[in-house]
C-alpha cells in the first residue's frame, strides 16, 4: 500500500510539471491547429532564467536563508517572462507570416525555431550541464515508508496553482472567452468584433509563461539545467496533450498527470529504462486507438 | 492609445514590406541564371586546385541550383553528373566524407519525399527505416553479433532483403497510423522513431545496447573492397540515380496521380475508387525501403554503428532538406541535402575576423544555431522550397491568393 | 424490371440529431431521380450513406442485388456508383484531364513495379485513359480546357468537370449533389442538357439532389422529399407538388417552391 503511495505521489509530481507545459501546446492547437514543436524549448529557456537569477543571487549575497522564498519568486518570474518575450517574438517572426500557407511550413518552422533556441543555448553554455544552487532545505516528509521531499511538495503545490490560475483566466476572464471563441471558430469570432491577432499572441503568452515557469521549477527538481532539456519533457507534454484531447484544456490536465503517474508505475514494474518508451508506445497507442484524446469527443467527417 | 496602435501598425507595415521585397529580390535571381553558371563553370573547369576550399562548395551549390532550376534538358543533367563523379577525385578525405553524406541523404530525401511530398503523408520518424536497414545489415553480417556470415557476395544480397525487410516494417508502422490527420500522423511517426532508437539501446541482448555493433566488415564489389567513403559514394551515387529515377516514374504513373489525388482530397480520391489505405502503405513502403538500402550503406562505411546515430535529428534533418528544397521534386532534394548537409560541415572552418570582432570557429560553433534560422527564413520567405515542383508552386499560390482575400 | 438502388428503412443518427428517420426509397435502372427538400433535410447525408461516407444507424442499402451499406468507401465506386460533391471537391490543383484521369483509377492496371520498368503494356495503356478522358471532357462542355488547373476553371466548368471526372469511373449509378446550385440561369440550362444527354446518349441511372423546384420538374421522372430526415412524400412531379406536406415543408422555410432557393 505504501509502496502505492509513494509511486503515486511521485507520479502526480511529474505529472503536474508535464500538466503545466501540455497547456502551452493545447491552447496553441486549439486556436492555430498547430503543433508549436518550440515549446519545450520555451520550458528549456524558462529553466535557464531560473538558473541564471539564482547563480546571480548567490553570486551576488550568497543563498543562505534556509527557504528563500524572494529569491526562489523570482527565479520563477525570470522564467516566465523569458519563455514569454521569445513566444511573442517567435509567433510574429516565425508563424504569423505562415497563417495561412499550408500545414507543413509552420511546422518546419516550428521546428527551426526548436534548433536555433537549442544550439544557441548550447553555444552559451559551451554543452555543459549548469548546476542549480540549492535553494531548497533538504529532508522530507516521512510517513510510514512513504518519503515526499519538500521540493516534490512545492512541486505539486505550485503546478495545482498555475493550473488553477489557468483555468480561471479561461473560465472568468475577458481574453479567456476570447481565446475559446477563437479555438472554437476563429472567422466567426473575428465577425463577433474579437482581436484574432490579440487572441493569438495572447494564447502564446499565456502558454509559454506556464512553460517558463515550469522550466525554472524542474530546474530547481532535478538541479541542472542543459540545452537539450527540453525534448523529451516536451514530448511528454505533448503526449500528455494528445491524451487529454488536443485542444482541451482541462483534458491537457488530466492526461499531464495520467501520464505523469503511469510512468512512475512502469518505472517500478516494468523498468526505468523504458519510461520513455512507455510515454511514446501510450502516445502512439491513444493516437490510433482515440485521436480524440481519453477524454476528448470523437468528431464525425464530413463530405 | 491611439498612437500606439499607430505605431504596431506601421512596424507590421514595414515588417511586411521588407518580407515583399525579400522574396521579390529572391525571385529576381533568375536573371542572372545564364551568365553566372557559364562564367563559374569556366572558371571552375580551368583550377581544379579550387576543389579544396569553401568558396568552391559554395560555388559548386550555386552552379548545381542554377543548373537544377534552369534546365529540363539532358545537357544540364550530364554537366551535373560530370561533377558529380570528377569532383571527389579532387578532393581530400574530408571533404569526400562530406560529399558521401550530401549524397546518402540525397538517397534518403528522395525515399521520404515519396511519402511526405507524393503522398503528402507527414513522416517524422523516418530514421527508423534508416536505422532498420543499417541494424538488419550490421547484425547479420558482424561477428561480434552472432552474426558474421561471410559477406563476400552477401553485401549485394543484403541490399535488398534489408530494403525489403524495411519496406515490411514501414506497412507494418503504417498499418495503424495511416487514417490519422497530418499532423497528428507527424507525432505518431516521430514516436515510432524514438522508440526504435530506444528500444535499439535498451535490448543490449540483440543489439549491443549503447555499445553499438562494430567491426562490420567491408564489402567488396568483385575484387575490390569497398573501403572509405571514396568508394561508397559511388555506391550511393548509384543508389540516388536508380531511386531518382524509380521515384520519378511512379509519380508520373496511375501511382503517382493516385498519391496525388489523396494529397488533394482524400475523400474525393476514395469516392473516385482510389483505395488510399493501400496507397499509403504502398508510400510508406517505398519510402521505407530506400531508407532501408541507405541504411545498409552506412553501415558499411561506418563499419560501426550506435544507436545514438539514428536519433530525430536525422528524420529532421531529411524532412528539412526535402522541404528547403523543395517538396515532390527529386532536384529539390539535391539541392536541399547540399545545403542542408554539405553547408553546415563546410561552415566548421569559417570564422570571421573583422575590426575588434573575432568569432573565431563561427561555423563550427554556429552551424546549427545558423542552420535553425535559416529553416525559419526559408519558410517565411519561400515556403514552397528552393525548387519546387510545378505543382507544389500552384498549392502556395493558392495559399496565397486566399490570404489576400481574407485579408481584405 | 428490379430496382437498380434500393433504399432500405435507413436512419442516420449524429448524437442527438437524427439526420435520416427510417428513409426508403428505390430508382428504376436508366431513370432520373430527384431528392429535393429544404435546407438540412438530410439529403446530402443520405448521398454520403449511399457512398460510404457515413454508416447506416440502422437500415441497409442495395444496389444490384447487392448489400453495398458495409463496403469501404472505394469499393462504393468498384461497386458501380460515383458522385459529385455540393460543395465542389476537385483535385485543384491538378490539370482538367488529371482529375479525369484519377476517375478511370479503378480501371487502370499500372502498379508502381510496371510504372519503373515502363513496358509498352503500360505505354498503350496511359495513351488509351488519355484518349478517354478527353472525349469524356469534350462531353461534358469542357473541350479544350484539359491543361488547365482544375482551381482555375470557371465555377460552372468545375462543375462539370465534376461530372466528367464521375463518370470516368464508368459507374451504373451516378449521384448528383446539387449540380446547378450557384449557376446563372444560362450555365443552369447547359447542365440539365448534359444531365438529360447522360440518360438519354450513355443510358446512366442518376439520383439528383435539387434546390430548384423547375430544374427537378423539367428532368427527374420520380421525386422523393425530405424533411427535418424524413420522406414526407414520393412520386411523379406533378404528384409531388400538390401535396399539401410538402408545401408546408417548403412555406415553413420561406423558400419559395417554385424557384429554389434565395
Ligand atoms: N457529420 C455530421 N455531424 C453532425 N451533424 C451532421 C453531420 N452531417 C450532417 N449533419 C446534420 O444533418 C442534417 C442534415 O444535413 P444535410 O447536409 O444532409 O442537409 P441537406 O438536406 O443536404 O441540406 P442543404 O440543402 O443545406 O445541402 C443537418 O442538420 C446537418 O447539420
Ligand atoms: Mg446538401
Amino acid at each position: 500500500m505504501e509502496q502505492w503511495i509513494q509511486l503515486f505521489i511521485d507520479g502526480t509530481t511529474i505529472g503536474g510539471v508535464y500538466a503545466v507545459i501540455a497547456l502551452g501546446y493545447t491552447m496553441v492547437y486549439g486556436v492555430l491547429r498547430m503543433i508549436n514543436f518550440a515549446h519545450g524549448e520555451l520550458f528549456m529557456m524558462g529553466a535557464f532564467a531560473g538558473f541564471y537569477t539564482l547563480d546571480a543571487y548567490q553570486q551576488h549575497s550568497g543563498l543562505n536563508d534556509s527557504l528563500p522564498v524572494f529569491t526562489i519568486a523570482s527565479a520563477i518570474v525570470a522564467g516566465m517572462i523569458t519563455a514569454v518575450v521569445l513566444a511573442v517574438v517567435m509567433e510574429r517572426i516565425a508563424y504569423r507570416p505562415l497563417r495561412h500557407a499550408p500545414r507543413l511550413a509552420p511546422l518546419i518552422s516550428a521546428i527551426g525555431v526548436s534548433i536555433f533556441l537549442r544550439n544557441v543555448m548550447l553555444r552559451v553554455t559551451n554543452a555543459e550541464a549548469q548546476v542549480y544552487p540549492r535553494v531548497f532545505p533538504r529532508g522530507a516528509i516521512e510517513w510510514g515508508d512513504v518519503s515526499v521531499s519538500y521540493i516534490r511538495i512545492f512541486l505539486l503545490v505550485l503546478s495545482v496553482f498555475f493550473l488553477v490560475l489557468l483555468w480561471l483566466f479561461i473560465e472568468r476572464t475577458k481574453m479567456g472567452m476570447s481565446i475559446r471563441a477563437v479555438a472554437e471558430d476563429r472567422d466567426t469570432a473575428a465577425l463577433m468584433g474579437v482581436n484574432v491577432d490579440r487572441t493569438i499572441v495572447m494564447t502564446f503568452v499565456v502558454g509559454a509563461a506556464l512553460a517558463g515557469a515550469a522550466g525554472a521549477v524542474y530546474g530547481m527538481f532535478v538541479t541542472t539545467a542543459t540545452a537539450g532539456m527540453g525534448f523529451i519533457p516536451g514530448i511528454k507534454a505533448f503526449t500528455a496533450a494528445v491524451l487529454g484531447g488536443i485542444g482541451s484544456v482541462p483534458g491537457a490536465m488530466a492526461g499531464g498527470y495520467f501520464l505523469g503517474i503511469t510512468e512512475s508505475l512502469s518505472t517500478k514494474f516494468i523498468g526505468a529504462q523504458y519510461k520513455d518508451v512507455v510515454a511514446f508506445v501510450l502516445l502512439v497507442l491513444v493516437l490510433i486507438f482515440r485521436p480524440w484524446g481519453i477524454f476528448g469527443k470523437r468528431e464525425d467527417k464530413r463530405a | 492609445m491611439m498612437q500606439r496602435f499607430e505605431a504596431t501598425r506601421a512596424l507590421t507595415r514595414a515588417l511586411d514590406n521588407a518580407n515583399a521585397r525579400a522574396r521579390a529580390a529572391f525571385d529576381a535571381i533568375p536573371l542572372i541564371r545564364w551568365i553566372l553558371p557559364l562564367a563559374l563553370g569556366v572558371v571552375g573547369a580551368l583550377s581544379p586546385q579550387w576543389f579544396d576550399t569553401r568558396p568552391t562548395y559554395a560555388l559548386m551549390v550555386l552552379i548545381t541550383y542554377l543548373l537544377l532550376r534552369t534546365s529540363t534538358n539532358v545537357f544540364g543533367l550530364a554537366v551535373l553528373a560530370a561533377m558529380l563523379v570528377y569532383l571527389p577525385m579532387e578532393m581530400d578525405r574530408f571533404e569526400r566524407g562530406i560529399l558521401f553524406d550530401i549524397a546518402l541523404y540525397t538517397m534518403l530525401g528522395i525515399g521520404l519525399n515519396i511519402v511526405v511530398g507524393y503522398a503528402g503523408l507527414l513522416d517524422l520518424g523516418y530514421v527508423a527505416f534508416f536505422a532498420s536497414g543499417a541494424y538488419i545489415f550490421a547484425l547479420v553480417v558482424a561477428p561480434e553479433a552472432g552474426g558474421g556470415w561471410d559477406i563476400g557476395a552477401s553485401f549485394w544480397l543484403m541490399i535488398p532483403a534489408a530494403m525489403a525487410l524495411a519496406a515490411a516494417l514501414g506497412v507494418a508502422l503504417g498499418l495503424p497510423v495511416l487514417r490519422l490527420r497530418g499532423d497528428y500522423l507527424a507525432i505518431v511517426t516521430l514516436g515510432f522513431g524514438e522508440i526504435i532508437r530506444l528500444m535499439l539501446n535498451n535490448r543490449d541482448d540483440i543489439t549491443n545496447g549503447p555499445r553499438g555493433v562494430y567491426l562490420i566488415p567491408k564489402a567488396h564489389f568483385f575484387d575490390k573492397e569497398l573501403t572509405g567513403p571514396y568508394e561508397l559514394y559511388f555506391l550511393v551515387l548509384a543508389g540516388v540515380f536508380i531511386a531518382a529515377f524509380a521515384a520519378e516514374r511512379i509519380r508520373d504513373s496511375r501511382v503517382g496521380r493516385a498519391w496525388e489525388a489523396i494529397r488533394e482530397d482524400e475523400d474525393a480520391a476514395s469516392a473516385m475508387g482510389v483505395n488510399t489505405t493501400f496507397y499509403k502503405l504502398l508510400a510508406f513502403a517505398i519510402g521505407a525501403a530506400i531508407g532501408g538500402g541507405g541504411g545498409v550503406i552506412y553501415a558499411a562505411k561506418q563499419t560501426a554503428i550506435f544507436p545514438r546515430d539514428f536519433d530525430l535529428d536525422v528524420s529532421i534533418n531529411v524532412l528539412a532538406l526535402v522541404i528547403i528544397g523543395g517538396m515532390g521534386n527529386v532536384r529539390g532534394v539535391v539541392l536541399g541535402a547540399m545545403l542542408l548537409i554539405g553547408l553546415p560541415e563546410v561552415l566548421r572552418d569559417f570564422s570571421i575576423e573583422f575590426a575588434f570582432i573575432d568569432l573565431a570557429n563561427i561555423g563550427a560553433d554556429y552551424r546549427l544555431v545558423i542552420f535553425g534560422a535559416a529553416l525559419v527564413a526559408i519558410m517565411v520567405l519561400r515556403p514552397e522550397g528552393l525548387l519546387p515542383s510545378r505543382r507544389r508552386a500552384a498549392e502556395f499560390e493558392q495559399a496565397e491568393m486566399l490570404e489576400s482575400e481574407l485579408a481584405t | 424490371m428490379p430496382p437498380l438502388l434500393s433504399v432500405r428503412n435507413v436512419t442516420r443518427r449524429f448524437e442527438g440529431l437524427t439526420a435520416l428517420n427510417d428513409v426508403s426509397m428505390e430508382v428504376e435502372p436508366r431513370t432520373i431521380a430527384g431528392v429535393i427538400g429544404p435546407n438540412g433535410a438530410g439529403k446530402t447525408t443520405l448521398f454520403n450513406v449511399l457512398t460510404g461516407f457515413y454508416r447506416p444507424t440502422s437500415g441497409e442499402v442495395w444496389f444490384e442485388g447487392r448489400r453495398i451499406d458495409r463496403l469501404p468507401l472505394h469499393g462504393i465506386a468498384a461497386a458501380g456508383i460515383s458522385r459529385t460533391f455540393q460543395n465542389i471537391r476537385l483535385f485543384a490543383n491538378m490539370t482538367a484531364i488529371e482529375n479525369v484521369l484519377v476517375g478511370q483509377h479503378i480501371h487502370l492496371k499500372t502498379n508502381f513495379a510496371t510504372a519503373i520498368v515502363r513496358p509498352p503494356s503500360v505505354t498503350r495503356e496511359e495513351r488509351s485513359a488519355v484518349k478517354t478522358a478527353v472525349e469524356l471532357l469534350r462531353f461534358a462542355g469542357l473541350t479544350r480546357r484539359e491543361n488547365e488547373l482544375a482551381r482555375n476553371l470557371a465555377y460552372g466548368e468545375q462543375r462539370r468537370l465534376e461530372i466528367a471526372r464521375a463518370l470516368a469511373v464508368r459507374p451504373r449509378l451516378l449521384l448528383l449533389d446539387e449540380p446547378t446550385a450557384g449557376m446563372n440561369p444560362g450555365e443552369a440550362a447547359g447542365m440539365i442538357k448534359l444531365i438529360r444527354a447522360l440518360r438519354d446518349d450513355m443510358l446512366m441511372t442518376i439520383v439528383l439532389i435539387e434546390h430548384s423546384m423547375r430544374v427537378v420538374m423539367g428532368v427527374c421522372e420520380r421525386i422523393t422529399v425530405l424533411d427535418h430526415g424524413e420522406k414526407i412524400s414520393e412520386g411523379r412531379p406533378e404528384e409531388v407538388q400538390q401535396d399539401r406536406r410538402v408545401i408546408e415543408a417548403y412555406l415553413g422555410t420561406g423558400q419559395i417552391i417554385t424557384d429554389g432557393r434565395a
